[in-house]
């Protein structure tokens, strides 16, 4: 009957070598994946983009109510944040339902866009690179 | 003794999408895992496709890995639940239960023992994976039961039950007359 020691010393007695083609193998495919990760976040930023783009076309152009809105819109958020609510009250009186559907979706568009761009940015800026070769 | 853990640095980077910094891990890791693979599955080709699928999983994941626990340990989940799906897909059975191999010896029993006198790379794929992952995360890798209870979430008395069946079912096979 073996004992524990001999069950490990035979488990481990078998040399087994490595595939001088594994790393190369896997690199490879880390590389695809990073490929495809990349060109469907720029896909998601950009389908984002267009929404934005689409919604502001739609509601100045077409419609021509926006411009005094975004007005407000930065003056609220950029110049005086405490004015946000008047904003959110004005867009909610002069806007439609349907405005206003359109108007959120295009801005969590934007926003989620934003995200996958800032992301991007600081994974690949130079200087988080050279922190990681470092 | 189970393999050091990386410096945090390295994981860090890896996790924010640095290619140099998951290579370093492949290359740390990368030996460990094709043997342990290797010894789940015992076919080469099988062996270094099912290595190349646990890291791609590690890769797409490695952003959700938290840094309090153990990476090895990680990596390990990984490539159990990679070999346990692909035994599943493949349906490949274990040739004889060493389960089921009764304790009497009746004429018939021994002869099956006498038929079943294996080495131990056969002995291994003979019995339960669950018992083939637990043997060798234990007395290969070094791993404590605790450790291994975490990799493979089961609880601590259930690693030490499959190593105790373990190691009986592969004496049974081992010691044939």
């Amino acid at each position: 009957m073996m004992n524990d020691q001999q069950l490990r010393t035979m488990l481990t007695s078998n040399d087994i070598e490595t595939p001088a083609t594994l790393h190369s193998g896997i690199m490879r495919r880390v590389r695809q994946v990073q490929r495809l990760r990349q060109l469907r976040e720029l896909g998601v930023a950009m389908v984002g983009s267009f929404i934005f783009a689409g919604a502001i076309v739609i509601l100045v152009m077409q419609r021509g109510i926006f411009p005094s809105l975004l007005g407000t819109a930065i003056e609220s958020s950029l110049i005086e944040p405490a004015a946000i609510p008047d904003f959110l009250r004005i867009l909610a009186q002069e806007l439609s339902f349907q405005d206003q559907l359109l108007f959120w979706t295009s801005f969590i568009a934007i926003l989620v866009a934003v995200e996958v761009i800032q992301k991007r940015r600081f994974v690949y800026s130079p200087i988080q690179f050279h922190r990681n070769l470092g | 003794m189970p393999l050091p853990d990386l410096p945090e640095d390295i994981l860090t980077a890896a996790q924010r999408g640095s290619e140099s910094a998951f290579e370093t891990i492949v290359k740390t890791y990368e030996q460990p895992i094709f043997r342990y693979i290797y010894r789940m599955v015992n076919r080469q080709h099988d062996a270094e496709d099912l290595t190349q699928e646990t890291f791609i999983k590690a890769y797409r994941h490695i952003a959700r890995f938290d840094s309090q626990l153990r990476f090895s340990t990680w990596l390990f989940t990984i490539a159990t639940r990679t070999v346990y799906d692909w035994l599943r897909k493949r349906r490949i059975r274990p040739e004889v239960l060493v389960d089921t191999v009764p304790e009497t010896k009746t004429a018939s029993s021994t002869y099956k023992r006498v038929d079943i006198k294996l080495d131990i790379n056969a002995a291994l794929q003979s019995i339960k994976p669950e018992y083939r992952s637990v043997l060798l995360l234990y007395y290969v890798e070094g791993y404590s039961y605790l450790d291994i209870a975490h990799a493979l979430d089961l609880p601590v008395n259930t690693v030490k039950t499959y190593v105790h069946r373990g190691k009986i079912a592969l004496r049974k096979l081992m010691d044939a007359p």
